[in-house]
């Protein structure tokens, strides 16, 4: 059992969110816990939100759900700003739950949590099985580069985007047309989830209108949640070409993605947020098989 | 090497894009004039290949007048808009829209001021005729700085400006959200003490600075107003400005002092794609020649039509059809009159085979050039990447051995796959790949686009269409709600590049008048003759709207304008 002063979680349909509180609080010794929602997905949610509201209503921090604007990320951004602020979420132990996380939420709150001296511990819930689906997400909005993440870049230097694939080939695809890359290193996941590696690989193969595409596999269930590997790919680049991360597959390696970030700021974090999610895609909770890691 | 390689051409080794380009609308009159010119042209059109190409001419002749011991003439820089650099935002952070202002155009200033630099170190000799030290104590004057130690006075100053750079990003980088830098530049703090300095030194004291800012559309509000600023700048003997963008229906042209800049007064506009769109043998021309230098570039010494030949069968069909044609031709207007026949002979023949072939039959084994250019819908890139595909499946099935012609049935694969591609994207949903479309707004896209194809299909069909060919389309009886409608369904297939608009010649009037052409390697998948013919088929605004929303078939009658004014794609 782990002592916290705070766990942040993020509103969701999935039954990973609710799963994911009480096994956290069960197994841990957490003094408070700061929720997170999206707005614009606030009717899907809020049953779920609501019986996490009641059960734990003493554990929740303002005893209300934090809504940010998806789809505004400068609102979002103050909003966690002011939250932080008021919660004097500063210097203490925390434990965020990235399962049902945006990637820019991820980065966001991790860009405060280190801003302000906290001790970052994260925790990843899979689901217990994922549905067939032929669809992941839709409708995508125009690449963002991340709030003070975004890198450090120079104009006379072409782009190699590092991408970490999902099942969403649009979004890389988004990506490529936003930025017209001299490179692609896609990060196919290795494993049996929906057959990635072959799956992956072929779909984006198949689908991206895309001549310089380089694959490498990557492990993001491994202990080091795939630092090392992405590590790899952008030494080879580091020096003379502007890099851009992007993270479409297992979201703790959208958190060693901003390890990577800390430590080199001249590579920048994407992010493509999308407006419409499939609610049918994952069932249940994994409770076998829960990654654990520390930022700092 | 893959020779059809159709990648942003700012990725290009310059040696081969030199080799690449197709000099003869290279628009050098425009870059080589003091004014500002605005290219503007859709995505994949060549913008980045005609200012690259430019450049490195500009930057030949440069080499020359430092050979010839000459004063410089043109110095050619290429600011591309479309790095990490332009698209950070964390300006938007900043409560103070001023200092948002300030710190966008300090960004694009330093970035004009960097391939300035490139540009200049980019002539050998240069520093053989100028005082260099000069240029640096004056540099280094402006700037209340000493230049970092350096091979060279632009050496120097790159480093000074690239430490700028990361000083920048470093700072507005810093965690707090106002995070501000307070040492910026702007264009006349920057680039215009640059070149004062450099018009000082007797070799650059007629030189004209081209800025050729490649993919504005990118910018942000605030570096477009003040790129506008500069553009309405009244005097152009130093400097000026060519700027390439895709049209936009959102592209401001207006100036951080509010005002706007005006076509004609402040700058020319030229519609890059134009001599191409109302000139069909002139993109039937360029295709050719684009084509046979990627040959060239692997030693093929094949014309394009022998390296994508067509596939026999297709071809005796055809001529069989073209027979048929010029019979029924004789028959109706008698032997005599040629015009008549072979203006039937054009319209029919093609229309005869599709119509004849029997409904059992497969599909056409589409192949050959002609039916390559005609499926890229007079966009270079749509026309490379068909090839570019042909030509890996080509290495795939030789293995190693040297391509010489890619098979007709390589190309028919291809031209299927591709195309079916095209109704994939709509089947999916473009909402997938275009920004703020939504789940319904790609369903009415694709609802659209199959009432065309069924229309166009019913047409080709028709032994008594007067065009049956017609793949291109007017909008009529346009009323303001049905069009408040309408524009935004075909803005995003225009976005998805799923849909052409032109401007040409109306028939009955005389008067120009936009007309759209659906990207034509939609109709492979469909069956249908995507060489089309010269004709638009004018449609109703409700029919259109009614087949988006809420998939009416569009009424077919015969309501097509012939196009007299323009020649077939390979016609001379």
């Amino acid at each position: 059992m782990n002592n916290y002063d705070v766990l942040i979680s993020c509103t969701s349909w999935e039954d990973r969110f609710n799963d994911s509180i009480k096994y956290n609080l069960k197994n841990n010794c957490i003094d408070k816990v700061l929720l997170f929602g999206i707005f614009e997905f606030l009717s899907r949610t809020e049953k779920h939100s609501q019986e996490v509201l009641d059960s734990y209503s003493e554990k929740i921090l303002g005893r209300e759900v934090n809504y940010v604007k998806g789809y505004d990320d400068v609102s979002t951004w103050k909003t966690i700003e002011k939250v932080f602020m008021d919660a004097s979420i500063i210097n203490k132990e925390v434990l965020i739950d990235v399962s049902t996380m945006p990637r820019y939420l991820i980065w966001f709150l991790l860009h405060f949590l280190v801003a302000y001296g906290n001790k970052i511990n994260y925790c990843y819930f899979s689901p217990k099985r994922y549905e067939d689906c032929d669809w992941l997400t839709d409708e995508p909005l125009q690449p963002r580069l991340i709030f003070k993440h975004s890198g450090l870049h120079l104009p006379n230097r072409s782009s190699i985007l590092i991408i970490q694939s999902g099942f969403d080939v649009s979004r890389v695809s988004q990506l490529i047309r936003t930025y017209e890359p001299e490179k692609v290193l896609l990060g196919a996941q290795i494993g049996d989830q929906l057959d990635n590696l072959t799956k992956n690989i072929k779909h984006h193969k198949e689908q991206l209108n895309y001549q310089e595409i380089d694959y490498f596999t990557i492990n993001a269930f491994d202990t080091d949640h795939g630092y090392y590997e992405l590590k790899k790919q952008i030494e080879c680049y580091i020096n003379d070409k502007n890099i851009l991360l992007a993270s479409f597959g297992p979201k703790v390696h959208a958190v060693e993605m901003f390890r990577i970030n800390l430590e080199c700021p001249e590579v920048g974090l994407v992010d493509v947020p999308v407006r419409k999610y499939n609610e049918k895609y994952s069932h249940g909770t994994d409770l076998d098989h829960i990654q654990y890691g520390k930022l700092i | 090497m893959n020779p059809f390689v159709f990648n942003a051409a700012s990725n290009l080794d310059s040696e081969l894009l030199m080799k690449m380009f197709i000099p003869d609308h290279n628009y050098s009159r425009f870059i080589e004039s003091k004014r500002n010119v605005f290219f503007w042209g859709e995505r994949g059109c060549g913008k980045t290949m005609t200012l690259l190409y430019n450049k490195m001419s500009l930057i030949k002749k440069a080499e020359q007048d430092i050979r010839k011991g000459n004063s410089l003439s043109f110095i050619p820089v290429y600011i591309s808009c479309i790095t990490p650099l332009i698209f950070k935002r964390e300006y938007l952070l900043l409560e103070n829209n001023f200092k948002a202002a300030v710190v966008s155009e300090h960004y694009l200033s330093l970035s004009i001021a960097l391939s300035l630099v490139d540009s200049l170190l980019e002539l050998p000799g240069l520093n053989n005729i100028l005082d260099e030290n000069l240029v640096a104590d004056n540099i280094s004057y402006i700037f209340d700085e000493e230049l970092p130690s350096g091979n060279g006075v632009f050496t120097r100053l790159k480093k000074f400006i690239t430490r700028k750079f990361i000083q920048t990003q470093k700072e507005i980088n810093r965690s707090d959200s106002d995070a501000f830098y307070d040492d910026t530049f702007t264009f006349t703090s920057i680039i215009t003490p640059l070149i004062e300095t450099l018009i000082e030194q007797k070799c650059f004291s007629d030189a004209h600075f081209v800025f050729m800012m490649d993919d504005a559309h990118d910018l942000n509000s605030h570096q477009r107003a003040a790129l506008n600023s500069w553009i309405a700048y009244r005097d152009n003997s130093a400097f000026s400005f060519k700027v390439s963008a895709a049209k936009t229906p959102d592209f401001s042209l207006a100036t951080t002092s509010g005002g706007a800049i005006l076509p004609g007064h402040d700058y020319i506009a030229i519609d890059i794609e134009k001599p191409f769109q109302n000139d069909h043998s002139a993109y039937g021309n360029l295709a050719r020649k684009i084509i046979s230098k990627r040959l060239e570039l692997i030693d093929v010494s094949k014309s394009p039509e022998e390296f994508f030949p067509i596939n026999q069968n297709m071809n005796a069909d055809l001529e069989k059809a073209r027979i048929r044609a010029k019979e029924i031709a004789i028959e109706k207007y008698g032997e005599n009159d040629k015009k008549c026949i072979n203006d039937y002979i054009y319209k029919y023949s093609r229309a005869i085979y599709f119509r004849e072939r029997s409904p059992r039959a497969n599909k056409p084994p589409y192949s050959g050039f002609e039916t390559i250019v005609n499926v890229s819908s007079g966009v270079v890139r749509n026309l490379l990447e068909p090839c570019f595909v042909m030509y890996e499946d080509m290495i795939s099935k030789n293995e190693g051995k040297k391509i010489t012609e890619i098979s007709p049935s390589v190309q028919t694969d291809v031209i299927f796959r591709l195309s079916e591609g095209f109704w994939k994207r709509l089947r999916d949903g473009i909402n997938n790949e275009i920004d703020s479309c939504t789940t319904l707004d790609g369903q009415h896209v694709e609802n659209l686009f199959n009432s065309l194809a069924e229309l166009f299909r019913k047409r080709l069909l028709d032994e008594k269409s007067s065009e049956p060919r017609a793949i291109a389309f007017t909008i009529s009886a346009r009323t303001d709600d049905i069009m408040a409608q309408l524009t935004p369904i075909l803005n995003i297939a225009r976005r998805a590049q799923l849909l052409y608009v032109r401007t040409g010649n109306a028939k009955d009037n005389g008067a120009d008048e936009d007309y759209y052409i659906p990207n034509k390697m939609l109709w492979p998948s469909r069956g249908l003759d995507p060489v089309g013919q010269h004709a638009r088929v004018s449609i109703q605004a409700r029919h259109l709207l009614d087949a988006a929303l809420n998939k009416t078939p569009i009424p077919y009658k015969d309501n097509s304008q012939p196009v007299n004014l323009q020649s077939g794609l390979f016609d001379e």
